[in-house]
């Protein structure tokens, strides 16, 4: 090989490279694609538990999953596939609130707000490769931040007594993540200091920390007696959020913003940075990349989607409590993070449907509850050690090698 | 046996080569417990060469490296890159402002594909932080990773995960990352370890081919003799820390103190 080839010599190779040959498109699979997704919106309707709707539409889900293993993701036809899917997906979060019970949408509104929670978690965890366990101190930082600043309430910190400002709903949620965002830089620059384990150490106790301050700051918090704050007087742009349905669809909003923001930051440059971080810190600190900073963004867009989530979910179940904000909480986001699949878009979705299952069939085992949560996930992990959304990738990729290899023996 | 301390300004040089210093290195110490793994070492690094640091294991050699790039910070000495002062910078500032390294142990980033492996070697070096958010993902980059994608002969495996690549190509990937960003030396940790012969020519190849035509300059650590003695046009002898010799492959071949070193004679 000559050691300078020519630009167009280059080119015409760097051509042969980049293009993919999608193929013809398979019409009988798009149309099975279709049937299969509209399968997976319309089944739950007219059933009112919802519990007995996710596990129907988790088992709908399967075929569509099957579906997009049998397709190469590359054809035409994956192409299809995918945003078939991916709409009938999006389909039922919207369909799905009409004609439920109050309790319904107060569990599709934890999913959408715990959902939040687990697509930030992803980003620092999954993608920038940092194992965070104080999303629950952040969910609470949001939730009393915008209780205290959109009812208009008097604190006592230290014998001062000041009135807060009563600010509208929007522009509390707003503060409430700046907020979490501020706090997780601060937790964030000593924290960078140690790694792995440690790192899940110090951020538990930061949790551990929140949790104390806010069960204890009785003039600040009301203490473990807790806030009761309806949403009786909430409107946003004259929607009016006291109806649940409503509220619900509010915070799908948000839930979609949060996983629209977080894919374009995973596909923009930052994400590869992120994924540098956690591959090979130090490599990536020699070729450039500001692994402080980086870090540190990642914290704090994680934290800021936590704090935001915790907004929505006082008002979703208006009444914030310390107990909901403990280290246990966090835990939960952090393994429903892990089961749906680390890294992945879809994963934290997955995971998070398994935990607002799993709380709502297991009320009845009471305080046993995470020794079977426990259980589950231990099982899970067993069967997909890369979690849901990671062993499916896999899976596809082996399965994609496999053609490719049968693809090369027949030519 | 005789050791010789200074002998940064002696200089055997290239006679067809410009001879401005790009790094300075001067007394560089580091220790480790009671250990002096790097004992007062000074050198320069001049434009468009490619010198060779060789030395017995455990010599300091990588010491030396992690010290002039930043992953370690040494007890006494500095460093300058064209007359700057880098001593005190964190390695991703040294790395923008055109120090460029691979390491010893292979460093690619695994889960990600040979192109977006160079890419984020090459991202940080353009644009602003935030302007990275909003940039086209692959930040204009694309046509130049290309053409070094198919210079390092890469090009069959361009959307491969680089995990699944085997040892010898991602040895090639691991310093062709080192070169995307068009740093203005490179210092390369044993760039031949564990790379079967056929692929070894191939490394060299490219290294002499960015070097003639680029007029890039390389410090390389090496243990294989032949490799190195090919390519350098000048070579540091390390020995416990300390510089030993330095003198181009021929004078460091015939020198007495070196076959000492290597042969405990």
């Amino acid at each position: 090989m000559k050691t300078v080839a020519s630009t167009a010599e280059l080119r015409s190779e760097t051509e042969a490279v980049t293009t993919v040959d999608r193929g013809a498109m398979s019409w009988p699979l798009a149309i099975l694609s279709v049937v299969t997704t509209a399968l997976v919106v319309t089944l739950p309707l007219g059933r009112s538990e919802f519990a007995g709707i996710m596990w129907l539409w988790l088992v709908a889900l399967g075929g569509v999953l099957t579906l997009n293993l049998l397709v190469p993701m590359e054809t035409w036809t994956g192409v299809v596939v995918k945003w078939v899917t991916l709409s009938g997906c999006l389909a039922f979060l919207l369909v799905f609130p009409i004609g439920r019970a109050a309790s319904t949408l107060l569990d599709m509104g934890l999913f959408a707000v715990f959902g939040m929670v687990c697509v930030g978690t992803n980003l620092v965890h999954g993608f920038a490769g940092k194992v965070t366990l104080a999303q629950a101190a952040f969910l609470g930082i949001g939730a009393y931040v915008s209780v205290l600043f959109d009812t208009g309430r008097e604190i006592a910190v230290a014998s001062v007594t000041v009135t807060l400002p009563n600010l509208p709903f929007l522009l509390a949620i707003g503060i409430a993540g700046l907020t979490c965002m501020v706090f997780s830089v601060l937790i964030g620059f000593p924290a960078l200091r140690v790694q792995g384990p440690w790192l899940a150490f110090v951020t538990l106790a930061f949790n551990l920390l929140v949790y104390l301050v806010l069960n204890n700051e009785e003039g600040l918090t009301e203490g473990s007696r807790g806030i009761r704050i309806l949403r009786d007087d909430v409107t946003v742009f004259g929607i009016d959020l006291a109806s649940g349905r409503n509220y619900y669809y509010f915070c799908l909003v948000f839930l979609i913003a949060a996983t629209l923001l977080v894919w374009w930051i995973v596909r923009s440059p930052w994400g590869r940075a992120f994924k540098a971080l956690r591959d090979n810190p130090a490599r990536a600190a020699s070729l450039g990349v500001d692994i402080r900073t980086y870090t540190l963004l990642a914290f704090s867009i994680s934290a800021g989607l936590a704090g935001v989530a915790g907004a929505l979910y006082a008002r979703l179940i208006e009444f914030v409590d310390p107990r909901g904000f403990y280290i246990g909480q966090s835990f939960d986001f952090f393994l429903a993070t892990v089961v749906g699949g680390l890294g992945t878009l879809v994963g934290p979705f997955i995971g998070v449907s398994f935990i607002t299952i799993l709380t709502d069939r297991l009320r009845i085992a009471g305080d046993y509850y995470r020794v079977w949560f426990g259980l589950f996930v231990v099982v899970m992990m067993l069967l997909a050690p890369k979690g849901v959304a990671g062993s499916f990738n896999e899976l596809r990729a082996r399965l994609q090698k496999r053609r490719r290899e049968h693809g090369a023996k027949e030519t | 046996m005789a050791v010789i301390d200074d002998v940064a300004d002696v200089d055997p040089g290239h006679p067809s080569k410009p001879q401005e210093v790009v790094v300075r290195v001067r007394n560089i110490t580091k220790s480790f417990g009671g250990i002096r793994a790097v004992d007062n070492v000074s050198f320069d690094l001049k434009q468009g060469e490619i010198l060779g640091v060789i030395g017995p294991n455990g010599c300091g050699k990588t010491t030396l490296f992690n010290c002039i790039l930043g992953q370690y910070r040494p007890d006494a000495g500095s460093v300058e890159l064209h007359g700057r002062d880098v001593s005190r910078w964190r390695p991703h500032r040294r790395a923008k402002a055109g120090l460029a390294r691979t390491f010893q142990l292979l460093q690619v980033f695994q889960s990600m594909s040979v192109r977006d492996n160079l890419r984020t070697a090459a991202q940080e070096h353009v644009g602003s932080m935030g302007g990275r958010l909003f940039r086209r993902p692959d930040m204009g980059l694309s046509d130049e990773i290309d053409r070094l994608i198919v210079r390092f002969r890469l090009a069959h495996l361009a959307e491969e995960r680089a995990g699944n690549l085997s040892y010898g190509q991602q040895k090639l990937l691991d310093t062709a990352m080192a070169f995307v960003s068009r740093p203005a030396a490179v210092f390369l940790d044993e760039p031949a370890g564990g790379v079967n012969p056929a692929m070894l020519g191939d490394l060299k190849e490219r290294i002499r081919d960015l070097n003639q035509n680029d007029g890039m300059t390389f410090a390389i650590v090496e243990h294989n003799m032949e490799f190195i003695f090919g390519l350098a046009d000048r070579v540091v002898v390390l020995e416990q820390g300390r510089i030993l010799m330095t003198g181009t492959p021929d004078e460091v071949r015939e020198d007495r103190r070196v076959l000492e070193v290597y042969l405990g004679g």
